[in-house]
């Protein structure tokens, strides 16, 4: 019996295991830059179990080898697995690539590769990963990255970044192919060399406020003025200049690298012993060249001398298009400190200022070799953008121009600019409808907006010479801000008035569907980088975030009326839901119970409103004045009783509140996952992110069997595939339990109802509150103009509202005055004209209030 | 906030083996008549729990029998509920037969296991070796492997290949006639197509599938009039033979010889040739009764618990880490599946791929336990092991097609007076078919099955009333 | 004392008001019990199944992956 056992136990598979993985260490050795994977030891078999996979790949080498089993059919066994896989391939389509070939020691290389689209999968806890995700990174699309396995897309758009980067065809497929489990596909091999090879050669250069196509090819540059485009755009010079060689180009010689040192950076680490993260930095950066296998030092090496030709300033626009369309994109860099014609400016971040290292790794993207590249920087919400666009202009210390997308941000890039380098007020100027100011010397900063300088209608007098100002020169760097936002038509024409020489995009959601991409692209230059966001989170650099939806089923009347209705109503009523108000107010009082500080945002102003008034808190939306605004804002940040505001479409960027923890969002703009990001992102820079354990939380409440439901999860995508997990909460615990719990009764739903019926079609309309004056963005940011606003729909419902309130609910009068005027003497009267038909209920209430006073007595 | 399942505590939730049940059905003689065979004994041993099999042990040695009391001593009182539970199983075995005062074991259980652990007799219980073969090598264990390997899957994948349009292999008939009886799979039209049970088996670990089957095979016995204890005395002799070595097929009964055939389509057992005197069994079946981990008869690179291929993530994607065509197969049954690469399938659980599988009849839960057994080590760091948001989510889905629920029968209504509603009520309220009541509109709803009942009280009792 | 045949729908009060609706066009209701159910016409069961299904539909948004 136990002799039986043991031999069971024995069988003859770990010798044979042994010489497998002698195999591929020896292949490992191969590449010293991927570690083998030490000998799996927990892989031996302890007891009878067969590690079928190990088997079968052994069966399947045995036959390979050996043909010498006649007893059973040597081959039925492969036949059987053919037949089974033919079964399930038609699953996959033409997406089964199980015929690729994998390498021996693939357990040490982190990624696949799909041969039919480029798609890139990679296993995160490989222990090469965090090299992987930067080479990644640079040449593909991140698709998801969540915690253990994360997806990437080349696309040409990426492997144009990649080349501006500095990388190499050769270098990319190389290291592409030492981190593939399969060896990379042909198909992809020919894709990337088609989309790299021509990148890169050609570069848009303004020189003497003239712009020139430079390649260090001639024969590239001839072909280019084959095309008929490129060449009408051409300006033939008879101008010479020294440099001239002959009749066709311009010569010069190729600028070459330097030293240069990334301002915040370098600083930190000659203090003694705190060089932590910037070490971290360094290392991370070092490995990326170590993976990259090349120096961007031995980029430049044949580029002895360049050529080119000058274009005309209205067409660079055109030609730009043309080249990329040629799938010669045009690289745009600039010699800063080789630039002797425009004056310096002498700006520098503030000693105490230290950038942190994701923002020096995008950083140095930008000025990796030596030259400020033009491109766009991708980073979350509360990451910093701001500082890196201002790390990024004093590096540069050539005049700069700050574009933005609201005259409320024009005033915080200036003061951020104040605040984090040395530049000096005289230095530094704001062009904005209200203040046309030119900066004093020969160079400085101006921030204005897009409006502004695109707009070509009406201009002032004033706002005429300003712009002359602007174009009449030469500008070394252009900060964009928020580019997701600005259409293409506006960047247009920003870019053909103003010339400068590098241009840097900033925004936080890149939403991959957008067309916006491809225009991005030949306007500004490649994506240089785009951050992880869990890493960003796991590091402390933004908070944690407890994500959440919570379903809040519609009351039978409500639903009755939503099912019935077709127009823009339906969305007043899915907002006004009163198990959703509930819901508000019991997680309202939730998390001030914690200590959170609470944004409640609402799309819709009159549920904002309604919300805002019947729970008695404060608000800010279009109509709110700017001094009562201002007043909301400081109570929230500054009194410890008021933890909850209500914020309307306002809120959604520019308006920064770092005591926020908590969001709670009621109404929100349809699927959009750009906002749904930007909303998340006003408490990833919570004040107490870094606390122990600390997490912020993110609310979305939906009424059910709406379609909300359907925008909601379709808003959620995208954070999705940064890695976030919404959980589903289908009921709260407690919440009938909560004392003056709101809308309990029937009645108070139904007057609820009554309240949403009468209320004007327009009310159901989102971001209504906003309105664009001179010099912002239309419809998509913070209007500057708070003033008084006409907005007849919300006062008359207000007037409805209370209206509405029977006798019998003295105190739901009471509470649904605005919190708002309690703090804010200066508010505009309510006081308005109220529906024919609710002048004898005003008239019944009144009554029943001086009755119930008199009772009470 | 929802979900959470239930933590699992230590091991004394662990379900009993799948063929004791049916065995405590079985009569006290087949039941002694199987422990005539010390292989059958060892077998049983293997397959009851820890706690019985200590029982077993403290008495297998004592001559005469023991006091209830002197055995209880050593149960502290924690124990005490899961100690009668096993003496009870015990008894039911007739292994401890239940006798006043005193516990002692089944004298012939006693004996042939006694013979089964220090060796000795001459029953063949455990099998004879066929003595060795000059002419030819005797078979090797990757031979062995690859046959059970084939003979397995192709039976599952014939399940899961079913419906869907493609035509795998088919198992031999004896095989297809087991599905069928077991309900795992039906006719439709002149088709057989597999049901909710049969997706639902798919998803079971191999070892209790391959239980799942024997079980099906027993009761198929029983209705043959087979003689069931050489039928399990075979099965039980399979699962204590040793894997390689070739067997006799001299020493088997009747009734073992003619299941030679049927081991053999199922993939237990290897003959050479169908008429061959000598039989190997496969791993499939000296496995049986051993307590490691679930018998791995899908390939892949799981083989158990403990080393899982899936990985989830909160993105609701799936990447298996499998080469394994019936993997692959059975994630396709609620999966929507994306890329495959060598060693790699990638795809997503998706609300239509989740509606699917519910449509199929698997549960929710199914689905969840499914992703948990198999879950990749990596998966293992994470507590708890999948995300809970796409938990929550694929139970959200379930439940998201159970909204309406119908059920036919009659509504009573219109009562001349609230004597008469109650009384009528309560007749039918005696009979378990009320449904949904209210008093204050003095109607109930009753189910179709009570309606004759109710139909003739109430005329009874008008009848009644009017005479 | 009346019997009627039918059959008995259990379902939360939003899905009754979505059959209540879809009453209006095509009647089959029966008797309106409470919130939670309602007694129809059992040969209309299977029309009004696929028709709910078809409303909720609506409100579920699935990746296109």
């Amino acid at each position: 019996m136990s002799g039986k056992r043991s031999a069971e136990v024995g069988a003859s598979q770990p010798a044979k295991r042994q010489r497998i993985n002698e195999e591929s260490l020896e292949l490992a050795n191969e590449d010293d830059v991927i570690p083998p994977s030490p000998p799996d030891t927990s892989y031996v078999p302890k007891s009878a179990i067969i590690n079928f996979s190990a088997l079968t790949r052994k069966l399947a080498e045995n036959k390979r080898i050996e043909d010498d089993e006649p007893m059973l059919n040597a081959s039925s066994f492969d036949i059987h697995r053919r037949q089974q896989d033919k079964l399930i391939s038609h699953i996959f389509m033409d997406q089964d690539f199980s015929w690729l070939h994998l390498k021996p020691d693939h357990q040490s290389r982190p990624l696949w590769i799909s041969p039919e689209d480029g798609h890139i999968i990679l296993e995160a806890f490989s222990p090469i990963a965090e090299q992987a995700q930067d080479f990644l990174t640079a040449i593909s699309e991140p698709v998801s990255r969540p915690s253990m396995i994360h997806e990437y897309k080349l696309t040409s758009y990426s492997l144009y970044a990649a080349v501006s980067v500095g990388l190499q065809t050769d270098d990319i497929i190389e290291v592409l192919n030492r981190l593939s489990k399969v060896p990379v596909p042909d198909s992809i091999v020919t894709f990337i060399r088609g989309c790299t090879l021509s990148y890169g050669k050609v570069k848009l250069v303004l020189k003497h406020n003239k712009y020139f196509v430079e390649s260090s090819h001639p024969e590239t540059l001839q072909l280019l003025l084959k095309d008929r485009v490129i060449r009408e755009a051409r300006i033939i010079t008879t101008q010479t200049d020294n440099s001239i060689k002959a009749a066709t180009f311009t010569t010069s010689k190729a600028p070459t690298r330097g030293n240069l040192v990334i301002p915040g950076t370098e600083k930190k680490k000659d203090e003694a012993g705190k060089g932590g993260p910037q070490n971290v930095g360094a290392t991370d950066a070092d490995l990326f060249t170590s993976v990259v296998g090349v120096d961007a030092d031995e980029i430049d090496e044949d580029d002895d001398n360049v050529h080119a030709f000058q274009i005309k300033d209205d067409k660079i626009d055109e030609v730009k298009k043309r080249c990329n369309e040629l799938e010669y994109p045009m690289l745009e860099e600039y010699d800063f400190r080789n630039d002797t014609v425009n004056a310096n400016l002498d700006i520098d971040l503030k000693p105490a200022t230290v950038i942190r290292p994701y923002q020096e790794t995008s950083l140095s993207k930008m000025f990796g070799n030596g030259r400020a590249r033009s491109g766009i920087i991708v980073l979350p919400c509360g990451a910093g953008k701001t500082l890196v666009g201002i790390t990024a202009a004093c590096t540069i210390k050539k005049s700069c121009l700050v574009l933005c997308t609201s005259s409320v941000s024009v005033m915080q890039w200036k003061q951020q600019f104040m605040l984090w380098s040395n530049v000096t007020d005289r230095q530094i100027a704001v062009f904005t409808a209200d203040q046309k100011e030119k900066f004093a010397g020969d160079s400085g900063i101006v921030v204005s907006t897009y409006s502004m300088v695109a707009n070509t209608h009406n201009r002032s007098h004033e706002s005429k010479k300003m712009m002359e100002f602007l174009t009449s020169r030469e500008w070394g760097f252009i900060l964009l801000d928020e580019v997701h936002v600005v259409p293409a038509a506006m960047f247009r024409r920003v870019v053909t008035t103003i010339k400068a020489h590098s241009k840097l995009g900033l925004t936080a959601t890149l939403v991959r569907e957008d067309d916006k991409i491809a225009d991005l692209n030949y306007m500004i230059g490649p994506k240089l980088y785009e951050a992880n966001w869990m890493d960003l989170a796991a590091k402390g650099h933004i908070a944690n975030v407890q994500c959440a939806e919570v379903w809040c089923p519609m009351t039978p009347e409500f639903y009755h009326e939503y099912l019935k209705e077709q127009s823009r109503k339906r969305m007043l009523l899915y907002c006004m839901n009163p198990n959703k108000f509930q819901s508000c107010q019991f997680l309202i009082k939730y998390h001030e119970d914690r200590g959170d500080k609470i944004i409640v945002f609402s799309d819709n102003v009159f549920a904002l409103e309604a919300y805002a008034r019947r729970l008695g808190k404060l608000y800010i939306h279009g109509g709110v004045g700017q001094v009562e605004r201002m007043l909301v804002l400081s109570k929230f940040q500054h009194d410890p009783r008021v933890n909850t505001i209500f914020l309307s479409k306002v809120g959604d960027t520019s308006i920064d509140l770092p005591e926020a923890t908590c969001l709670i969002q009621i109404s929100s703009h349809f699927g959009s996952r750009r906002q749904e990001a930007q909303r998340l992102g006003r408490i990833l820079r919570a004040k107490r992110r870094n606390d122990e354990g600390f997490n912020a939380f993110f609310y979305s409440l939906v009424s059910k069997d709406t379609q909300e439901m359907f925008y909601s999860t379709k808003r959620q995508q995208f954070l999705i595939d940064q890695g976030y997990a919404f959980k589903v909460i289908t009921h709260l615990d407690g919440l009938e339990n909560l004392p003056d719990l709101v809308y309990r009764t029937q009645d108070e739903q139904i007057e609820l109802l009554q309240s949403v019926l009468i209320a004007n079609d327009n009310d159901a309309d989102l971001g209504t509150d906003i309105r664009a004056v001179e010099g912002d963005l239309a419809g998509t940011v913070t209007s500057k103009d708070f003033g008084p606003m006409k907005f007849p729909a919300a006062q008359r419902t207000t007037g409805s509202l209370s209206a509405l309130s029977g006798g019998q609910h003295m105190s739901y009068v009471e509470q649904n005055k605005s919190a708002n005027r309690g703090i804010a003497r200066a508010g505009p009267s309510a006081q308005t004209s109220r529906h024919k038909l609710f002048a004898k209920r005003e008239k019944d209430k009144a009554t029943a209030r001086k009755e119930s006073r008199a009772g009470g007595m | 906030m929802p979900s959470a399942l239930p933590a699992e505590s230590s091991e004394n939730t662990v379900n009993p083996h799948a063929l004791l049940p049916f065995l405590e059905t079985q009569s006290q003689n087949t039941l002694t008549r199987l422990y005539q065979r010390p292989s059958s004994c060892l077998s049983i041993f293997r397959l009851l729990a820890p706690l019985e099999r200590q029982i077993i042990m403290n008495l297998l040695w004592l001559e005469s029998a023991i006091l209830v009391s002197t055995m209880a001593a050593w149960v502290i009182r924690e124990g005490r509920k899961q100690y009668e539970e096993a003496i009870a199983t015990l008894g039911r075995l007739h292994i401890l037969p239940s006798s006043s005062g005193k516990l002692a074991l089944n004298s012939t259980f006693k004996s042939a296991f006694r013979q089964a652990i220090t060796g000795g007799g001459t029953s063949g219980s455990f099998g004879v070796p066929a003595p060795p073969d000059d002419k030819r090598q005797p078979v090797d264990l990757e031979s062995l492997d690859s046959f059970a390997l084939e003979r397995w899957e192709t039976i599952l994948h014939y399940m899961v290949s079913s419906g869907s349009g493609q035509l795998p292999t088919k198992p031999s008939q004896g095989v297809l006639f087991l599905l069928q009886r077991s309900g795992l799979m039906a006719n439709h039209g002149s088709v057989l197509q597999i049901t909710s049970a049969g997706f639902q088996f798919l998803l079971h670990t191999p070892h209790d599938q391959l239980w799942d089957l024997l079980l099906q095979y027993l009761h198929l016995a029983e209705e043959r009039q087979m003689d069931l204890v050489e039928v399990l005395g075979f099965i039980f002799m399979l699962s204590t033979m040793e894997l390689g070595r070739e067997y006799s097929t001299e020493n088997l009964s009747g009734t073992q010889k003619a299941m030679l055939e049927d081991l053999r389509d199922y993939g237990l057992i290897w003959q050479r040739r169908p008429s061959s005197r000598r039989f190997s069994p496969t791993r499939l079946a000296t496995t049986l009764t051993s307590s490691s981990p679930p018998l791995p008869t899908s390939t892949g690179t799981s083989s158990g618990p403990q080393e899982g291929f899936i990985i989830l993530e909160t993105n609701y994607r799936v990447y298996a880490y499998t080469d394994n065509a019936l993997q692959t197969a059975v994630l396709n049954l609620f999966v929507s599946l994306k890329y495959r690469f060598p060693n790699l399938v990638v795809g997503s659980i998706t609300r239509d791929s989740v509606k699917k599988a519910l449509m199929n009849g698997i549960s929710a839960d199914q689905i969840i336990s499914y992703l948990m057994t198999h879950a990749h080590p990596q998966m293992r760091k994470n507590n708890p092991l999948l995300p809970v948001t796409v938990q929550d989510q694929i139970r959200l889905w379930e439940l998201e097609r159970n909204r309406l629920k119908s059920q036919e029968g009659y509504l009573y209504t219109a009562f001349a007076s609230q004597a008469d509603y109650d009384f009528v009520l309560n007749y039918a309220k005696e009979l378990g078919v009320v449904i949904w009541e209210n008093a204050a509109k003095r109607c109930f709803f009753g189910s179709m099955d009570g309606h004759a009942s109710i139909k003739g009280f109430i005329e009874r009792r008008t009848l009644g009333a009017g005479s | 004392m009346r019997a009627i045949r039918g059959v008995l729908l259990t379902c939360d009060p939003a899905v009754k008001q979505i059959l209540l609706m879809m009453n209006e066009k095509e009647s089959f209701i029966i008797e309106d019990l409470d919130d939670h159910h309602l007694v129809i016409k059992a040969e209309h069961e299977y029309r009004i199944r696929k028709e709910l299904e078809t409303e909720l539909e609506k409100n579920t948004y699935s990746l296109e992956s």
